[in-house]
């Protein structure tokens, strides 16, 4: 058992580390009222309090990982805490009051609730048998998103297979207060906080159409309206080409980060000289969160480059033969000119870098299968799934 | 496992409930701590502890059932008991897709089996379970009294008076407002009860994570100091949500996960509940035709750039120009074309969830029928069920595909068919594919799909179709899912210009929209291919109205110029002095144009004198051209040493010290009048929209007095400036070449005063009519003659090359011709290839030192001083012909009919019209006088025939 000080100032009791790294919610258990024995009435009183935080963390639990409440890391655009309702985002959307919540207004604390949460259930009752009271102090439920920095020898850590996908830090603080008067006749509180992980979401990104460089050529001044090229295969103003990304969430949970790692290659036959260029595209643009279900797309660009050479040699027999099958006469190695229709030149690659997990998707965790091989082998090489596709390269005609 | 509890000292008065509460509370703990991994052992110590009455005895009871949901482990410390019993997935166990669908099932069988009596008994250890009343019944609820043998004799006798009475019982509440069951609630849509099926075959199933239990104990005793018959109810509720499981272990080694909120799993060993993913709707395969098949470009503010909006996915490319007149067969098309396919499988799909599959593509191009409607009414692709009458079956092809990895070009797998074994492709989603497939022998399928200019209503679509496999089953791997895509048509591309490898505008494009001339050509190419339009009569009349009826002809005035008609969007053609500056309509780029200066930023037309309009033409090959660009240009396209010298001579434009001015002989025009209908129209066209204000533009026509037109003779323009000594263009592999020419045609230059013959040249760099020595010192050419019988066809001699023009009389004849030069603007195209063909890749000869020459028909007069390297305006004073005496014994004569027009006859010396017929006109040297010097007998007709009109 161990104890440490939330960011409320309270003492809170954790009773299993590595509980709600495994998925599990009851992390936390505080209890800020003593447990000091005395007068029935108000024992029986502080009693039915505790009931109460626990049916309203239990609550909040399922809020949570149903997406009703959602938190980013980042915060929200007009709020100044990380969580927000967000029934009105889920698909029919539902409203608090379905949960018998009530948002307490206050923009710079946790998102808070007053709720009816003090009900009675006859499990005999053929239909129905919830009753709800009129709770006269209502509980308040509050959710916070809490990083792990601070609790990291509470909650433990994720197992060191699992640490490649996941790299998600943070925990949703779920504390219920429920008032009761104390022996003394006094308010009190009782207290409980759980945490839990927010679910996570997966990330799938369809494949793009085939990106593709359009070049441009200089040409002279002259009477012709169909003008030659006076000047090399460029590429186009701004030197990008365009590709248009889409991205869906398979759930269970909200995305609110998705940087995909991008990679140009080019072809070394008419780039030379050229490097890899390996950069970052956020997926979601100014969208906040992506939730599940949900698709989006953007239009990312990449660089286009001016090829240097302009002729490269196609060596088809190689594979060819390596087929062990006779070699067509037309598949001898010819050395071509870019002037035909088209070209690949190269390829966009988007991936995860598993090394940045955090800095690429929240919630950093993923659900998707990675081979063992790169689980295993050079961390720095370990990505997730591949999207890829070709540039052509399209000359000036 | 249960004892004997002997209480101890209490801080509490006389026996209470905390009696029974400490010792329930004990026996409890005792219960929990033989179970392994104990979570709340510690805390429920310090609760009996702390009981001091009935309330404390709550979480105790409850503590109890949920320890009975949530200790799920068995004796290997997996988490396969209990509620994780309950869990069912929408995938098979061996199934590799982490997202799934995770319920938990109520069904009354399955809970008795999943919690029996015994399990209810362990967790009461203190308690007998007895019959509930009937208003307790329940498949999760069970009653107990006290067992008081286990107790000690003091304490077991105020439990006697107590008389405690549990009725424990867990309730599985829905949670999700949404849910149907909710909005039975009738007070709730939180927290309702789920319905426990009695049905194992209709179980009840809900959303894992949309469920949370509800463990009640109810306490009934009969307090202290009463009467036995006063029974206290004491109860509570514990919520018990089934994310607090955290994770269940299936029999494979799996995890399943309800609420996704735990560990993620490098390994793809566990199940996350994802309820949002449908699985009904995810096709296992996307595949995308790619639109990389560039069509078109397009100018962009002195730049070419590509029009990527008119990409296409698949197409029959054209590597030669064909006129469109030409038959179908001549088309010759690339010998092979490519399709390619993105591809990206999705395990997460409706058919099967497995990480990877195969597909075995099948490739086939056929004629689209588009849609037919079933007999259930479904739209079928006719392309699946067409049948082999209309399958197209392609000589040959081979399927390659790209995996794509971590390198370009790392994976690249290409075969042959067969064997078909060797054309699956292995699919898994953790990476997308490119499926290219080349079409090769595509000629002879290219031929079918691109017939009738490809505008044909059922075009040709290339259709790829697949069957999955499924590769679970490894011994036997069954196809279980087949489908097919079909791209949009095959789209054809024709050259648009000879040269169809070049780096430029309007290369190639649409077969449907592919010019009439090639877009590069100097000369109209296919309008003399085209024996119709060759016929094609001359316009007749250069009319006088258009000037001033007063207006007499003279040879000073037998210039003609045309107006855009503005009503007919013809022509109208007058005659003019010759020596009037007007703006200049050429044959250039494939089209009738009038030539204009662009070197201002306002384009205008260049005014010149009608001498001056062949070097005007001429010039419109022009180009003024980036030095830096250009030689950047050639170094992408690799070393070429020969580039630089040629770069360095290139004269310096006039006020742009960074371009370079020069003639491109490639790219030279002609003066050359358009002569067929659709010619002039065009010609029209592009004078309204160029220059709408101008009224009056020379074209390549003269007249004679009686205001019939003839083709001006194409004289050879761009003389000995240095500017006009180069050509640049690119060669058959898009390769630029950049030339100078010095050559010269050998020939005599003509000497003063003395009347001087033509020769007819073509060559990138010479082309037209060159005046000589009627006698050649050192050069012999073959003679242009036209046959002397129907279709009076030009052709040129064999093997009768003089040195001397006037042999062109008895050669010609000597191949039943006569010595006459072509007397119509087609004609003389006509001529031009007889002198040497243009290229099948270029507008123009290929390139050769030696300039070919042919002799025509036609004199200069014996005033003029005319020298090979002299000015353009030296030339053609008056169009002279030569005079050549009518000595054939099949003269004709020429009469006109009453409609106007030209027909021939043959010649009677003895008849009064000299053989015309009697309605007719003849043609007599009066009527011809004036049409040039010394040219009496020599004319056009309207129906394109040439004709000798006898000296009479």
């Amino acid at each position: 058992m161990r104890t440490l000080m939330s960011t409320r100032g309270q003492a809170v009791v954790v009773l299993s580390a590595g509980l709600a790294l495994a998925g599990a919610f009851m992390a936390i258990v505080l209890n800020r009222g003593s447990a000091q024995l005395g007068d029935a009435v108000s024992e029986k009183s502080r009693q039915n309090a505790r009931e109460t935080a626990e049916k309203a963390v239990a609550l909040g639990g399922f809020l949570v990982a149903n997406n009703l409440v959602l938190c980013r890391e980042d915060g929200w655009s007009g709020l100044s805490r990380k969580c927000r309702w967000g029934g009105d985002l889920v698909s029919p959307a539902v409203d608090k009051s379905v949960y018998y919540l009530e948002q307490q207004e206050g923009s710079d604390q946790p998102l808070t609730f007053n709720a009816k949460i003090d009900f009675e259930v006859d499990p005999l009752k053929a239909a129905g048998g919830v009753k709800l009271s009129d709770s006269k102090s209502p509980v308040k439920i509050s959710f916070d998103l809490i990083n792990d920095s601070k609790i990291k020898n509470l909650v433990g850590e994720v197992s060191a297979s699992a640490k490649p996908v996941d790299q998600d830090h943070y925990f949703v603080a779920i504390t219920a207060q429920v008032p009761y008067l104390d022996v003394k006749g006094n308010q009190n509180n009782f207290d409980k906080t759980s945490l839990l992980r927010r679910p996570m979401g997966t990330p799938f990104l369809g494949l793009p159409e085939s990106p593709q460089c359009p070049a441009v050529c200089s040409t002279a001044v002259s009477e012709g309206p169909h003008p030659e090229c006076r000047g090399p295969q460029d590429v186009a103003d701004g030197n990008v080409g365009s590709v248009f990304i889409t991205v869906t969430n398979y759930g269970p949970g909200p995305i609110y980060r998705l940087n995909y790692k991008k990679t140009v290659a080019y072809d070394k036959q008419y780039f030379p000289d050229l490097k890899p260029v390996v950069s970052t595209v956020n997926a979601m643009a100014t969208q906040e969160v992506l939730m599940p279900g949900q698709s989006m797309s953007v239009s990312d660009v990449f660089p286009c480059v001016k090829p240097k050479t302009i002729t490269k040699t196609v060596v088809e027999n190689e594979t060819c033969s390596r087929r062990r099958h006779t070699c067509p006469a037309n598949l001898n190695p010819v050395s071509t000119s870019i002037s035909s229709h088209q070209e690949e030149v190269g390829d966009v690659r988007y991936d995860f870098d598993l090394t940045k997990l955090s800095e690429s998707l929240e919630p950093a965790r993923l659900a998707r299968r990675i081979d063992k091989r790169e689980v295993e082998g050079d961390i720095d090489q370990a990505v997730t799934e591949k999207t890829t596709v070709k540039i052509h390269y399209i000359p000036t005609h | 496992m249960a004892q004997k509890i002997i209480l101890g000292k209490t801080k509490a008065p006389g026996f209470t409930l905390v009696e029974v509460a400490v010792a329930l509370g004990l026996l409890a703990t005792s219960f929990l701590g033989t179970l392994t991994a104990l979570k709340y052992n510690q805390k429920n110590k310090n609760q009996a502890q702390n009981i001091e009455n009935s309330s404390n005895l709550q979480p105790v009871l409850s503590q109890g059932l949920e320890n009975f949901i949530l200790n799920v482990k068995d004796a290997n410390k997996n988490n396969t008991q209990a509620l994780c019993k309950l869990f069912v997935t929408s995938a098979d166990d061996d199934v590799d897709s982490p997202l799934v669908e995770i319920k938990i099932v109520l069904e009354e069988s399955l809970l008795k089996s999943v919690f029996p009596d015994k399990f209810w008994d362990d967790a009461f250890p203190a308690w007998t379970r007895v019959s509930c009343s009937k208003e307790n019944q329940g498949v999760l609820t069970r009653c107990f009294k006290l067992n008081y043998s286990l107790l000690s004799e003091a304490v077991r006798k105020k439990m006697e008076s107590l008389n405690p009475e549990v009725v424990a019982s867990i309730t599985p509440l829905g949670v999700d407002p949404l849910d149907p069951l909710a909005a039975n609630s009738d007070q709730s849509k939180m927290f309702y009860p789920l319905p426990i099926s009695k049905d194992p075959k209709k179980p009840t199933q809900v959303d894992a994570k949309k469920v949370i239990f509800k463990l009640n104990s109810e306490l009934t005793y009969s307090p202290s100091g009463t009467e036995s018959s006063i029974r206290k109810k004491d109860d509570t509720a514990k919520l018990l949500w089934a994310g607090d499981v955290g994770f269940c272990n299936t029999a494979s080694g799996k995890k399943l996960s309800p609420t996704a909120t735990g560990e993620g799993d490098p390994l793809g060993r566990t199940f996350y509940n994802s309820p949002s993913f449908d699985p009904g709707i995810n096709p296992p395969l996307t595949v995308i035709p790619y639109k990389k098949q560039i069509q078109t470009g397009i100018a962009d503010n002195g730049r070419i750039r590509t029009d990527l909006e008119r990409n296409i996915e698949a197409s029959c490319n054209e590597v030669k120009f064909r006129c469109k007149n030409d038959s179908e067969t001549d088309r010759v098309f690339k010998p092979s074309f490519y399709v390619d396919f993105g591809l990206q499988y999705d395990s997460r799909n409706s058919i099967k969830a497995i990480p990877s599959t195969r597909i075995a593509p099948d490739f086939t191009i056929r004629q689209d029928a588009g849609l037919a409607t079933s007999a259930n009414g479904s739209k079928t692709d006719v392309l699946e069920t067409k049948g082999a009458d209309t399958d197209f079956a392609l000589d040959d092809f081979t399927k390659s595909y790209f995996e794509f990895n971590d390198h370009f070009y790392n994976k690249y797998f290409t075969t042959t068919k067969p064997p078909a074994d060797a054309a699956e492709m292995a699919l898994d989603d953790k990476k997308t594919h490119q499926l290219r497939v080349r079409v090769v022998n595509a000629n002879n399928a290219c031929q079918e799909i691109c017939s009738d200019d490809n505008l044909k209503s059922l075009p040709y679509k290339a259709r790829l179709a697949y069957t999955l496999w499924d590769v679970t089953n490894k011994e036997s791997p069954n196809g279980y899912h087949r489908e097919y895509l079909s791209t949009n048509s095959i789209g054809c591309t024709a050259c648009y210009m000879k040269n169809c490898s070049r780096f430029g505008l309007r290369t190639f494009g649409p077969m449907k929209e592919q010019p009439a001339e090639p877009l590069d050509a100097s000369l109209p190419e296919c309008a003399i291919k085209n024996t119709a339009d060759l016929a094609q009569p001359i316009p007749v009349n250069a009319t006088t109205a258009a000037i001033d009826a007063t207006t007499v002809y003279t040879p000073q005035k037998s210039c003609v110029a045309a107006s855009p008609d503005p009503t007919s969007g013809s022509l109208s053609f007058s005659f003019r002095d010759c020596s009037e500056k007007l703006p200049v309509l050429c044959f250039n780029y494939g089209r009738f144009f009038v030539a204009k200066n662009v070197s201002n930023s306002t384009v205008s037309p260049d005014r010149v004198a009608f001498a001056d309009a062949y070097e005007r033409c001429y010039k419109t090959g022009g180009e003024k051209a980036p030095v830096d660009r250009l030689r950047e240009m050639y170094k992408q396209q690799g070393e070429n040493p020969e580039f630089e010298t040629n770069l360095k001579n290139l004269p310096v434009a006039g006020g742009d010290s960074d371009s370079v001015y020069f003639v491109n002989n490639a790219n030279q025009g002609i003066f050359l009048a358009p002569q067929t209908t659709e010619q002039i129209k065009n010609a029209a066209q592009n004078i309204k929209v160029d220059f709408p204000s101008e009224t009056y533009v020379w074209v390549g026509y003269r007249t004679d007095e009686n205001f019939k037109l003839w083709a001006a003779p194409p004289i050879s323009g761009g003389r000995n400036a240095a500017e006009n000594e180069f050509s640049l263009f690119f060669d058959p592999n898009g390769r630029a070449r950049l030339a100078t020419h010095k050559e010269k045609p050998d020939v005599t230059p003509p000497v003063t005063s003395q009347i001087g013959g033509y020769v007819l040249t073509h060559h990138i760099r010479h082309r037209g009519l060159v005046p000589v020595k009627m006698v050649q010192d050192r050069s012999s050419f073959e003679f242009l003659c036209r046959k002397s019988t129907a279709p009076y066809e030009l052709f040129k001699t064999t093997g009768k090359a003089s040195k001397n023009q006037n042999d062109g009389i008895s050669k010609c004849k000597q191949e039943n011709g006569v010595f006459v030069p072509p007397t119509t603007p087609l004609g003389w195209v006509k001529a031009l290839t007889l002198v040497a063909e243009p290229h099948s890749n270029y507008p123009h000869p290929e390139p050769s030192s030696v300039i070919p020459a042919l002799w025509v028909g036609l004199q200069t007069d014996n005033t003029l001083v005319v020298d090979i390297n002299g000015t353009p305006s030296s030339y053609l004073k008056d169009g002279t012909y030569l005079s050549v005496p009518p000595t054939d014994a099949n003269v004709k004569v020429m009469c006109e009919t009453k409609t106007g027009f030209f027909v021939s006859k043959p010649y009677d010396s003895g008849a009064e019209k000299k053989g015309c017929p009697d309605d007719a006109k003849w043609i007599n040297t009066a009527a011809l006088t004036g049409m040039v010097n010394k040219t009496r007998w020599l004319l056009a007709a309207d129906d394109g025939e040439v004709f000798y009109v006898a000296d009479p």
